[in-house]
């Protein structure tokens, strides 16, 4: 036999209040009765009188959106009424912050929230949760009174833990200390710290949010901890790259207890990204469950740890991960240096070998006319026939001219007219002696013709230098600003002497041997070739240091035109030469240049692109570059 | 004999020819070899010895066909019997930084012109090398008045027999 269970709902609103009861009366079906209050004098009156007639309150429900009296006040006269500490304390809301509620929550004078408006289904479970959580503490042999209401997850924990408080003494001496117990795996040890905390908070209540719903803001005053019961969360954090998701799967069952190594600001916001049912536990709660509960400081340690070290091994990963980013990216950065600055280069010699093209060609043009010219102008046949003899004579060696001035000086007796008489163009001592009887004016006469036929020639020949030197610059980039356009007749050993032009301020202390048998123009492009011939050269004349035998052997193979470039330098160790096409690799310094690593791989690229073949031999002095181009290789 | 000499080593026969036209003015007085490399510029050396001639300047190109270079023949000069006190002039289009310091430091470098030059500057600093060059070898300095630096030839002379 034993009295009423009543249900109190603490509302000074008739209305809302009237609303509450008859919903509760509804869910309960008759089990326990359910009183209205308008505060916390008539709630203690209606405990006392229940109590006396042998009844109990399991459960009182307070109205917190009345102006009437503040909510935490009334929590916290119900708590410190004798007949009513044991009473499970819900509030009633329609605000969704517990701020100001914070003294009664330290209290532990709250066991659970409601808000408004509330759904039956949630009305219903926090009843039944928050009465078993009673029932089990303080009349276990009332619950099969309201087995009906309970559910099988209720009774079974209530049994258990009526089990536990009947068996088991409050310390078992022998057991290990949880933190060094039996291996648990993750739900496990969540599972048992939920129970543990039910145990020692008489059931929290459970909080559920929606998918995107912000649980913790980042950097805000964390009030408590999360524990997850299911769903998942992602920890972010701002960064100047956006938020940014620092655990996800990695993010463990107990969510804002490293804040309190923060004064209790958040470390990182903490989301949902699912339906989540989680407990909040204020952190008074948690030092209460910690001293009512110990197994709970080991397991929630042991929990932290694991939760801990998924992170950490998650922050290596993304520190891997940042590592090998930074390694490729200043790799692509070294790549991207160099790359541009050869466009540039590039751009450049193409600019400028168009623009002296013109000039030099004029240049010539000019020299042609002028020579025309003075031989239109000039009358006197000795000049003429001076001049003439000297515009195509070859200049002479220094030694010989060294020479025929001592001749002519020990022939005609006297130094300085020895210096006019060559200067006259003179070539024999005979051609001296007869000019020895020449006035001054005459002398005079043909020294100039003689400097104007030398200076003609002199500008004849630099204009022509120049101008093979635009139209190798010219071959040398066409490729670049051709698009790569086949031609069908390619002279390879025409390309291989552009490219030799174009590094011939290198070949001053190089013996350079060519060999080269007539061999059939070839289908390419002609201005990706020259790229395949300077790298080459280029990497020959690195390896020699500008200084030894450079051999360049061009013959035909079959239906190939083959090249060999041999170069005398240090040679490529056997285990280094299978890799010397590879991208990016080089033997110096690890630093990317233009024809080396890269340029031998962009050889092969194009050389496989032209249907040929790309190899090295090498040895200690003698390193040969093979380059096999079909005649027929690209159409 | 007795003749001073200016030699021009340059392998390029049109960059030659219109240094040593440059240095013609002097052709009166001094006289004016090339060569066409440093090997060449070896034998001109000799031959104008053997003549009982004496090279008072070396214009010379830093880059050489024939394994050596302008700058080689520079120290090579400056560490040889007799032929120390030459004066030297490096022509150059493009002589490394680092082959420069050794011209300076090693040859003793008196000059050095990049290419293209400036003619009138050429001549001057070539007569002020040579005007250097009689006083300090003790040649008759009367003979160079002309084409040298007459003030300070003169002035040699009037100091001829001092003593110090």
């Amino acid at each position: 036999m034993s009295g009423r269970a009543v249900v109190l709902v603490v509302d000074a609103n008739a209305t809302t209040g009237a609303e509450l009861v008859t919903d509760i009366r509804a869910l309960l079906g008759g089990l326990a009765d359910v009183e209205l209050v308008k505060g916390a004098d008539e709630a203690v009156g209606a405990a006392d009188s229940i109590h006396a007639a042998g009844g109990l309150v399991p459960l009182a429900l307070v109205d917190l959106d009345s102006e009437a009296h503040r909510g935490a006040d009334v929590v916290v006269a119900l708590h410190q009424h004798p007949q009513l500490t044991a009473t499970r304390t819900v509030l009633m809301t329609s605000r969704v912050s517990l701020h100001d509620v914070d003294e009664a929550l330290q209290l532990g004078a709250v066991n659970g929230m409601i808000t408004r408006p509330w759904t039956e289904l949630g009305l219903g479970s926090l009843l039944t949760a928050q009465l078993a959580t009673y029932l089990v503490e303080y009349a276990p042999d009332r619950l099969d009174e309201f087995g009906e209401l309970l559910d099988d997850e209720d009774l079974t924990a209530a049994q258990e833990r009526m089990e536990q408080q009947r068996a088991a003494p409050a310390l078992d001496a022998t057991a290990a200390h949880p933190l060094l117990g039996e291996p648990m795996d993750d739900t496990e040890m969540t599972r048992r710290l939920i129970e543990l905390l039910d145990r020692a908070l008489g059931h929290p209540a459970r909080l559920r949010v929606a998918p995107g719903t912000i649980m913790i803001e980042e950097g805000e005053d964390v009030g408590g901890i999360y524990v997850l019961i299911d769903g998942a969360v992602r920890l972010t954090s701002h960064t100047q790259a956006g938020n940014k998701v620092m655990h996800e799967e990695s993010t463990g069952a107990i969510v804002g207890l490293l804040s309190l190594a923060r004064h209790r600001r958040a470390l990182l916001g903490c989301q949902a990204v699912s339906d989540v049912r989680a407990i909040p536990i204020t952190l008074d709660q948690l030092a209460r469950a910690l001293t009512i509960e110990p197994e709970l400081g080991g397991l929630l340690t042991r929990i932290l740890i694991s939760s801990l070290a998924r992170r950490l091994r998650r922050s290596q990963e993304l520190q891997l991960e940042l590592d090998e980013s930074l390694a490729a990216l200043s790799e692509a950065r070294a790549q991207l240096v160099a790359s541009a600055r050869f466009t540039a280069l590039g751009e450049m010699a193409a600019g400028m070998a168009h623009e002296l093209n013109n000039p030099t060609a004029a240049l010539i043009r000019s020299v042609a006319h002028l020579t025309d010219d003075v031989d239109a102008v000039i009358d006197d046949p000795s000049v003429k026939a001076t001049i003439l003899r000297r515009l195509d004579a070859p200049a002479m060696p220094s030694s010989e001219l060294r020479a025929l001035r001592r001749q002519i000086a020990d022939a005609v007796g006297d130094r300085v007219l020895a210096d006019r008489l060559i200067g006259c163009g003179v070539n024999s001592t005979d051609e001296a002696l007869a000019l020895t009887n020449a006035d001054d004016d005459e002398l005079k006469r043909l020294e100039a013709s003689t400097q104007l036929a030398e200076t003609i020639r002199n500008i004849s020949g630099v204009a022509e230098r120049i101008q093979s030197l635009v139209a190798s610059l010219r071959a040398y980039v066409r490729g670049d600003d051709g698009g790569g356009v086949v031609h069908p007749g390619v002279e390879v050993t025409t390309g291989i002497d552009d490219a030799l032009r174009m590094v011939s301020h290198r070949l001053d202390e190089v013996e350079v041997r060519r060999e080269y048998e007539t061999v059939p123009p070839i289908s390419a492009r002609p201005g990706a070739l020259q790229q395949v011939w300077s790298n080459l050269l280029i990497n020959s004349l690195d390896a020699m240091h500008d200084e030894g035998l450079l051999s360049i052997r061009v013959r035909t193979t079959g239906d190939a035109v083959t090249v060999d470039i041999t170069d005398s330098g240090p040679g490529i160790p056997p285990d280094v030469q299978s890799r010397v096409f590879e991208p990016r690799f080089t033997t110096k310094d690890g630093q990317v240049r233009f024809g080396l690593g890269l340029g031998l791989s962009i050889s092969r690229q194009i050389v496989e692109e032209h249907g040929g073949t790309i190899g090295v031999d090498s040895r200690p002095g003698h390193t040969v570059f093979t380059v096999a181009l079909p005649v027929e290789g690209v159409v | 004999m007795n003749e001073l000499v200016i030699l021009v080593v340059e392998d390029e026969p049109e960059v030659r020819a219109e240094v040593v036209r440059d240095l013609q003015g002097f052709a009166g007085t001094i006289r004016v070899e090339q060569a066409d490399d440093v090997a060449d510029a070896r034998d001109a050396i000799d031959e104008v010895e053997q003549a009982g001639d004496r090279v008072g300047l070396i214009v010379a190109d830093h880059r050489l066909p024939g394994g050596e270079t302008g700058v080689d023949l520079l120290v090579s000069l400056k560490q040889g019997a007799g032929t120390g006190t030459i004066r030297t002039i490096l022509l150059t289009g493009q002589a490394g930084h680092q082959d420069t310091i050794r011209a300076i430091n090693d040859a003793d470098l008196d000059h050095y012109f990049s290419k293209p030059w400036d003619p009138s500057e050429l001549v001057a600093v070539a007569a002020g090398l040579l005007t250097d060059y009689v006083i300090g070898a003790g040649i008759d300095p009367l003979r160079y008045v002309r084409e040298l630096d007459g003030s300070r030839l003169m002035a040699a002379f009037a100091q001829r027999g001092r003593p110090d």
